[in-house]
């Protein structure tokens, strides 16, 4: 059986008790009124039932740090994997320097360790002494 | 105006590339198929068929240099280390320049201690195409052409321009 929504109301155990039983038992009307459609207030006094059929949920994530920026270092994009990733997520974060500039974890990782970048860690960016802000 | 791309169009580079690709590190496609698709105006820079670490890359010389008219080959290599590391970059062709020396090394700052993982093939070849137009005799390389740029401009400017009809033309 498909569920339904019922315009009166956003309780759930209500929709439920409508499926089965259409007749308004004076229970039923007091968490109506108690509980009306948010937003939405019905003129008429007609009930409508909205069967839904499918529903496509689509999500979207990002860091929150990162702007529409790609990472300095590998140049992909902060919500891709870093080039020694597979996939993108919280094994490989954005790090932000106190000079703001954001990295993949990885990638500013290894230049710290790069020989090339010693003896002073760098911003890649903007050649500040790196330090990760707090 | 001398344009590269006329003469040293990039096909070849894309026979093998595809083949190679999936050893490589996805920056250095990405470099690649930039360098390929949008290149920098007076610099070509295609991979080896065999290695695409390996560049065979053609600098112009500048119009408002003594290397104008001229076409330069230069050899650039990614090492394992890169973008950790700096390319290795050097030239094939002769040239007359106070920081360039006999065997085509280059004396630049961004390819040794100043290198930073936010440059790429692409920076760097302008940074090389921009030392053509700016010798620094004072950061020479080449201790006796810095020397002539020094003590004798004009001379050293007409032995450049020499140079560059001799052993630069493509």
């Amino acid at each position: 059986m498909e569920p339904e929504i019922n315009s009166g109301t956003s309780d759930e155990s209500e929709t439920q008790q409508n499926m089965s039983d259409e007749t308004n038992s004076p229970e039923q009307k007091v968490v109506r009124e108690r509980k009306p459609l948010v937003g939405i207030p019905l003129e008429s006094s007609t009930r409508l039932k909205i069967a839904v059929k499918k529903l496509h949920v689509c999500g979207e994530w990002k860091w929150l740090q990162g702007g529409e920026d790609t990472c300095g270092i590998c140049r992909m994009e902060f919500e891709s994997a870093c080039n020694m990733c597979k996939f993108p997520g919280d094994d490989c974060p954005l790090v932000v320097g106190t000079c703001r500039h954001a990295f993949h974890r990885h990638c500013i990782e290894k230049w710290i360790a790069a020989p090339s970048n010693q003896p002073r860690a760098q911003c890649p960016l903007c050649r500040q002494d790196w330090q990760i802000a707090d | 105006m001398f344009t590269l791309s006329a003469h040293f169009p990039p096909v070849f580079a894309h026979v093998h590339f595809c083949r190679m690709a999936s050893q490589l590190p996805r920056r250095i496609i990405k470099e690649t198929q930039r360098l390929l698709a949008d290149p920098v105006p007076g610099i070509s820079a295609n991979p080896d068929e065999s290695n695409a670490r390996y560049f065979h890359v053609m600098i112009a010389g500048p119009d408002d240099s003594p290397f104008a008219g001229g076409v330069f080959k230069l050899e650039l290599f990614l090492p394992e280390e890169y973008p950790m590391a700096a390319p290795k970059v050097r030239f094939m062709t002769k040239i007359y320049h106070p920081n360039i020396d006999k065997l085509g090394r280059i004396c630049l700052d961004i390819l040794k201690d100043k290198w930073s993982p936010a440059l790429q093939i692409r920076t760097v070849l302008l940074s090389i195409q921009a030392l053509l137009s700016a010798p620094n005799p004072e950061d020479p390389l080449a201790t006796d052409v810095a020397e002539q740029w020094k003590t004798n401009e004009a001379e050293a400017i007409k032995t450049a321009k020499q140079w560059t009809l001799s052993y630069a033309q493509a």
